[in-house]
């Protein structure tokens, strides 16, 4: 068994945030901080130096697609997963762009499927 | 005054007959007398009735009844001859004002009332002269004698004649300064009604100033008589010419208010009404708070009066539609000036109405716009709140009926059933919304821009269709517009699976010299067309809403090419 992943999630809906944490805490991922905002989870990223940070593409003070580059300049290190109540597919070629590890939407999350997107 | 005019005829007919009964009677000048009565009788009732208000037309009938009365002295009866002397003179005098008179038919200034008011006291003078002093029965054969004659004084008669005569000669060479500084200060509307009477008036004033002062110096003087009885007839030609010059200037009003109807602006108007009245100071005015203004929206400066100018009002009383300002002497032809303002008041009312039609249509297409901008806009917020609101809400649901079924792991089948069918509902729900929201508004349009969203439409296709996308550089592109763009393309690409059932599908998008080119080709069954319900009505309105074009060429042997031509600046 490996072990657990630290996971930072970011989202500006608190409710999602606590079901994500209820889903996606447990033998593979140790949620070690939630934030709200974008430049709250670049702190947030700084702070507690996630592996993993799941982020979500509507963010209230930048698109999370601009808080994946700046997370990749300097955490090049840090697995970035977008995810959003919308399809990949509405976003066109921006996923790939941005340096994000992938994309999950989020009527499909779960332990299983940020794996697979993290690993596959 | 047609009642003087009918005396005159009558008059001129009997004065003729007496004239040439008379033995003495020179059969020459009883015929140029008789037309040159008559010519100045036409001449007078033809002015009389283009211009009713103005006097010069009674002014020529006294000149023609006047000449035609100086034939009265060869009748043999009495109170006959005796009119004939009184009056014999008077034609002079009648002249000289028709000359100083014209064309207004006013005496303008002090002194040119006070020269005509001498030259009707010399004929009375000499009239009465001829009539108490002269014996004219002792001195030409078949005269009769004058009623009143009080004493025949032929040398005393003599000298008042010769003085007025001479008085005569000094008035004529007056009027011939006086029209020639008029004609020399005058504007050009002035100038070309003085021209003709600048030529002969003068012309004969000097022959009438020579001819009188030379009458009983140069003994045998037949000729000049005659030249000068040929000139005094053609005289009255002048005037006949000036209104014929008016009748082509119907001619000319004629011109204009076919000219007027083609679409002028405002400006060219007025410059065609100043070159066809002559008058380069006539200006189009309109009614603004500030009085009256130009046509650029200046106030007109009416100023001192000088030069003097004069308003006439275009259109009917309760619809003034503006006015003329131009040189009073326009006035003088009120029919000239009734058909130019008659006809300017059409064209204007013309422009007014096409103003007024291509107004209501720019804010038509304006509104259209408007209301397609705001169907879009809320399209768009609805998107978004079902996105933030009801499918956030409903995949936090749906996360936490996962997260229920996790923890209940292996125990509890018939909950773990429950949840199950719970979390299909919810997915079922969320697909649903998805679908809603896409046809709403597409998220990647806001989200990725259109050359994503083109692709994106591109790829929904099925493998078997061969697709070939060309995508060129795009710049920042206005909301409505990149809308329009992806709407043609995903109605088109749709239009080409679905109906034309094509395989090879073409789409390529383009922004070059401030335009948006969009064109979907198929190869597809073809014989689309607008009223067909396959939605291209609504993209043809969609372009046109924000000023592009759609063109859609479609035979009926096979493929479709809709091309859609959107400006990159609209807003």
């Amino acid at each position: 068994m490996t072990a657990r992943r630290r996971l930072l999630i970011v989202d500006d809906d608190p409710a999602f945030r606590a079901v994500a944490r209820e889903l996606l805490d447990g033998e593979a991922f140790h949620v070690v901080s939630e934030a709200a905002t974008g430049s709250a989870g670049i702190g947030a990223a700084n702070g507690v130096r996630p592996e993993v940070v799941l982020l979500d593409v509507q963010l209230p003070d930048v698109s999370g697609f601009d808080v994946c580059l700046t997370l990749m300049r300097s955490h090049a290190e840090i697995s970035v997963v977008l995810c959003s109540v919308r399809d990949a597919s509405d976003y066109g070629p921006l996923v790939a762009e941005c340096g994000a590890r992938g994309f999950v939407a989020k009527w499909a999350l779960s332990t299983e499927e940020l794996i697979r997107v993290l690993d596959g | 005054m047609w009642g003087l005019a009918l005396f005159g005829v009558v008059f001129g007919v009997a004065t003729t007959t007496i004239a040439a009964n008379d033995p003495n009677a020179d059969p020459f000048r009883v015929t140029v007398h008789a037309i040159s009565g008559s010519l100045y009788l036409v001449s007078g009732m033809l002015a009389h009735y283009r211009r009713p208000a103005n006097r010069i037309g009674l002014l020529m009938l006294a000149v023609g009844i006047s000449f035609l009365s100086e034939d009265l002295q060869f009748s043999p009866t009495a109170w006959i001859h005796t009119l004939g002397q009184l009056t014999a003179s008077t034609s002079s005098a009648f002249l000289a004002h028709l000359a100083l008179a014209f064309p207004t038919g006013r005496l303008e200034t002090r002194p040119r009332r006070a020269l005509i008011i001498t030259g009707y006291a010399g004929v009375v003078t000499m009239g009465f002269s001829t009539a108490l002093f002269s014996d004219q029965a002792a001195h030409f054969r078949g005269n009769a004698p004058g009623l009143l004659l009080i004493v025949d004084l032929p040398y005393f008669n003599h000298a008042v004649q010769t003085a007025g005569r001479f008085l005569a000669a000094f008035i004529a060479a007056a009027i011939v300064i006086i029209l020639i500084r008029r004609w020399w200060r005058a504007n050009a509307v002035l100038r070309s009604l003085l021209t003709p009477v600048i030529v002969v008036m003068p012309a004969t004033g000097v022959i009438t100033a020579v001819g009188l002062a030379l009458r009983d110096i140069v003994p045998t003087h037949d000729a000049f008589v005659r030249a000068y009885d040929v000139l005094f007839a053609a005289l009255p030609l002048m005037p006949l010419i000036w209104m014929l010059h008016y009748f082509v200037g119907r001619g000319t009003v004629n011109r204009l208010a076919r000219r007027l109807n083609e679409p002028l602006r405002t400006a060219e108007m007025q410059d065609l009404l100043a070159r066809t009245l002559r008058d380069d100071s006539l200006r189009i005015a309109f009614w603004s708070e500030a009085g009256l203004v130009d046509i650029h929206g200046v106030p007109l400066a009416m100023g001192s009066g000088r030069p003097p100018r004069t308003i006439t009002v275009i259109g009917r009383s309760g619809n003034r539609q503006a006015v003329l300002v131009h040189d009073p002497l326009l006035s003088e032809d009120p029919h000239v000036l009734e058909s130019v303002t008659a006809a300017t008041g059409l064209a204007l009312t013309n422009q007014d109405l096409s103003a007024q039609v291509a107004a209501q249509l720019a804010e038509v297409q304006a509104s259209r716009a408007r209301i397609v901008e705001a169907a879009d806009a809320e399209r768009r917020r609805i998107e978004r709140n079902l996105h933030d609101g009801a499918q956030q809400r409903l995949v936090t649901a749906l996360l936490w009926a996962n997260a229920a079924r996790r923890r209940l792991g292996q125990g509890e089948p018939a909950i773990q059933e429950q949840l199950t069918r719970i979390a299909a509902q919810l997915e079922a729900a969320l697909t649903d919304i998805r679908e809603l929201a896409r046809g709403l508004h597409p998220a990647i349009l806001t989200e990725a821009g259109l050359a994503a969203a083109v692709k994106e439409v591109v790829g929904r296709l099925p493998p078997e269709v061969r697709v070939r996308t060309e995508i060129g550089p795009l710049p920042k592109l206005a909301t409505n517009i990149e809308s329009a763009a992806y709407f043609v393309v995903s109605e088109a690409v749709t239009n080409a699976l679905k109906h034309a059932h094509a395989v090879h599908v073409e789409v390529a998008v383009a922004c070059a010299d401030g335009v948006l080119s969009v064109s979907v080709r198929d190869d597809g069954r073809g014989g689309a067309n607008a009223s067909g319900g396959s939605g291209l009505q609504g993209l043809l309105d969609r372009v046109a809403t924000v000023g592009g074009t759609l063109t859609l060429n479609s035979p009926e042997q096979g493929g479709t090419t809709i091309k859609a031509v959107l400006p990159v600046d609209h807003t």
